[in-house]
């Protein structure tokens, strides 16, 4: 007889059929059986998985206290010594979506088993946890569970017979999916042609670096003609008033800042200096008007071109600094901004 | 036939200042006046020569290059051709090394990158270069001096006392001895030919701080050449900016390439290109070394890799479409993308690259307080507004020497063959 994959999957008070919001500050609780989608699951995998295990939690209860509930469900997940975990899947639910990415990336991280769920890309648990476990594409609402529980069972059995995954665009899942395990203890030219010559007889490998599947960011459209428009100037070049008031770093960035134009034609060379290990700013330097175009930008609010310029311009310097950190800081600016009614960006980067 | 390099090392195990310079028995003693009178420059405001040891409570700040003692054992002034040495074609003959022992070169100009480094204490066994002895040339520019004329200074004084030192081992006899030659290469085990290999590599060669020696000349704006590997190994090609051309001295993928060359594979040459800044010159150097790789070497595949930073991921990217679409096979070697916490910088995101090694990562380190920095004065950028002295926390991604460096290097594996020393 062969061997039937053992599952444990994870759901909320709602799909456990538990109720809905009144009862989201539900304890977790385990059912040796499919419970809800998990029924649908088990008739998908055709006999080849079962699922062993049912972990129930209320929403409330595990997006309030990931801290302490997270590496419960991960002790409950190893005492069942499952081949397979199974997060949801949770679409756009918020909270649903928190339990499902974490519980998904800690079982991954710790147990180091195949784990899986399927979330949509605006999600919050998605960001989170993209680069940490397989989290699959869906649409904003449940409407298509089917052809997402389906698309999880596909995806599951690849990954539990060790077949290699492809990258997220390919694949569909968000992010770079779970840290590669790489074995540093063998110089980096040794794995280099194992891997290369692999791929020269078309025999299996698998990169060490997997291209991330980034979310698209629509692009937004000005909603008023740009004479009306206020427009604020942000950079990633790193000019800092001079002397560097605000200790910003030339790498790794810590911060964004802003500071004042206001009253300025122009933007003078020894008012300035960069903080940016990243580029000659040799250039930037003799002119700051090059990185941060408060003299053009005069100009054309006297002309009538764009309606007013914002009294101040954002700095960090983009290099080296993660991508986390990048988009904390572009959701910062973006709140000021947005705050003080601006319309549109100019953003330049070096 | 290629060229044929023998390279003898010779291992250190001590290294003290005494009246007379010599080495026996491991133990390098250095005149550390005569080595004065010897590298001192006008362009110095001060000179100071420092002894480093492996396990000390000491923060090196601002190490600009680090450098085996090395010179060419029957023509020692043909040593660092046309950089520091009369002109000789570079990577032929017998080299000796001094193996345990480093020259470092503390940098004061302007520059973005500045990297630092604990040989001792908990950080200490993360990079490669807390195994060594460290000479310091610790030497700052005279007011007055451009950047450009104190980098020349100190790269000069820097070479002068790295031959000394060499030159101290040329009659002993060696402890391990490396011979890199290309020799004729048959089929394979399966009788079919071997595949073809070349290596390709960006460098950086972008203004006169930012630039790249080739037996002296600067490499600023070349376009992408072939070289010799073993002129690389011995010296005729130098950085000149904030990478340490040990790890050129030592270049892994060529010497692993080289060694398994008539084995699993034919190595057929090395390609270099420079990484320039816009998008159309960043595709033509790819397309260029593509058609090098392909119709000159004759390649069947690419090891694609790197130095600089961000920007040469992208170049590397380019250059790698045009390898696979021009019917080559290809892997690419990055250092810091992995997407391990606290998070490295993949700036590309290609499907098509499908086969990258990923030779290093970043990490979280806490720095305790140190008894001795050196450098203090020189300035680390990526350290504003810190407490060099310690304690602070600080990732290591461009700032700490000798995690990993740009070619693929890592502090796991590189330099393992030399034993740690203890805390003293």
């Amino acid at each position: 007889m062969v061997k039937k994959y053992r599952v444990v999957h994870y759901i909320n008070q709602f799909y456990g059929g538990y109720g809905g919001e009144d009862t989201a500050g539900m304890a977790m609780l385990v059912k040796e059986k499919p419970v809800g989608p998990g029924l649908e699951l088990e008739k998908m995998f055709d006999g080849k998985a079962e699922i062993v295990a049912t972990i129930i939690c209320g929403d409330n209860k595990i997006a309030e206290n990931l801290e302490t509930m997270v590496p419960k469900v991960v002790e409950t997940v190893k005492k069942y010594n499952p081949d397979l975990f199974i997060g949801g899947p949770g679409f756009n639910a918020g909270r649903y979506g928190m339990a499902c990415g974490a519980t998904t990336a800690a079982v991954a991280e710790t147990l180091k088993i195949p784990a899986v769920t399927a979330l949509f890309a605006e999600n919050p648990g998605t960001d989170i946890y993209k680069d940490s476990c397989y989290i699959l594409e869906t649409e904003n609402n449940a409407r298509n569970m089917k052809e997402v529980l389906k698309r999880l069972v596909t995806f599951s059995l690849r990954l539990v017979s060790g077949e290699p995954i492809g990258d997220g665009k390919k694949e569909g899942y968000h992010g770079s999916g779970p840290a590669v395990e790489i074995d540093y203890s063998v110089p980096a030219p040794k794995r280099a042609l194992k891997m290369l010559l692999a791929k020269y007889y078309n025999k299996p490998f698998r990169t060490e670096v997997v291209m991330p599947n980034h979310e698209k960011i629509p692009t937004p459209v000005l909603d008023k003609p740009l004479s009306e428009a206020k427009i604020a100037l942000v950079t990633d070049g790193g000019l800092v008033p001079k002397g560097n008031p605000d200790n910003m770093v030339v790498t790794n960035s810590t911060c964004f800042k802003s500071y004042s134009i206001k009253g300025k034609d122009r933007l003078k060379p020894e008012d300035y200096e960069v903080r940016h290990q990243g580029y000659n700013n040799a250039y930037v330097l003799e002119d700051p008007n090059r990185l941060v175009p408060v003299d053009a930008m005069r100009v054309l609010v006297k002309e009538g071109f764009i309606g007013s310029l914002f009294d101040s311009y954002f700095t960090t310097a983009g290099v080296m600094t993660g991508m986390d950190k990048c988009k904390s800081f572009g959701e910062g600016i973006a709140k000021i901004l947005k705050g003080n009614g601006i319309d549109a960006v100019i953003l330049t980067s070096t | 036939m290629g060229k044929r390099l023998q390279i003898d090392y010779i291992d250190v195990k001590k290294v003290q200042f005494g009246s007379k310079s010599g080495l026996a028995g491991g133990v390098l003693t250095v005149n550390r006046d005569e080595l004065y009178n010897l590298i001192n420059n006008d362009l110095f405001a001060w000179l100071n020569i420092e002894l480093v040891c492996p396990g000390e409570s000491c923060r090196m700040l601002s190490v600009h290059d680090i450098m085996q003692p090395r010179c060419k054992k029957e023509h020692p002034e043909e040593s660092y051709p046309g950089i520091w040495g009369k002109l000789a074609p570079a990577g032929e003959g017998e080299t000796i090394a001094l193996r345990g022992v480093v020259v470092s070169d503390i940098y004061y100009a302007k520059c973005n990158i500045k990297y630092y480094l604990d040989v001792g204490g908990p950080c200490a066994k993360y990079s490669n270069f807390s195994r060594h002895y460290h000479i310091v040339i610790d030497a700052a520019p005279a007011e007055g001096v451009s950047d450009l004329s104190y980098a020349r200074a100190l790269k000069y004084a820097s070479l002068t006392a790295n031959v000394y030192l060499a030159k101290l081992g040329i009659d002993l006899k060696p402890d391990e001895t490396e011979v890199f030659e290309l020799g004729p290469v048959g089929p394979g085990k399966d009788g079919k030919p071997l595949p073809k290999v070349a290596y390709f590599v960006t460098h950086m060669a972008s203004h006169d701080t930012w630039n790249i020696l080739y037996y002296g000349q600067s490499a600023l704006n070349f376009l992408p050449i072939i070289v010799q590997p073993t002129e690389v190994l011995d010296g005729a090609f130098l950085w000149r900016y904030w990478e340490c051309n040990y790890y050129l001295q030592n270049e892994l993928y060529i010497k692993e390439l080289m060694k398994r060359h008539g084995k699993d594979l034919e190595f057929v040459g090395v390609v270099f290109a420079n990484n320039v800044m816009k998008i159309q010159g960043k595709d033509t150097m790819g397309m260029i070394a593509s058609t090098l790789c392909r119709d000159t070497l004759k390649a069947d595949c690419v090891v694609v890799n790197k130095s600089g930073m961000g920007h040469c991921q992208l170049d590397s990217a380019l250059a790698f479409n045009w390898m696979e679409k021009m019917g080559m096979t290809c892997v690419m070697n990055q250092s810091a993308v992995s997407n391990d916490r606290p998070g490295d910088m993949l700036v590309i995101s290609d499907p098509k690259i499908d086969a990258v090694i990923n030779s290093g990562r970043n990490y979280t380190l806490h720095h305790p307080k140190v008894k001795r920095l050196i450098g203090e004065k020189a300035g680390v950028p990526s350290l504003a507004g810190i407490d060099p002295w310690g304690p602070f926390d600080h990732t290591t991604n461009y700032a700490y020497q000798g995690i990993w460096s740009q070619l693929g290097d890592c502090y796991v594996t590189t330099d393992s063959n030399i034993p740690r020393k203890e805390e003293v």
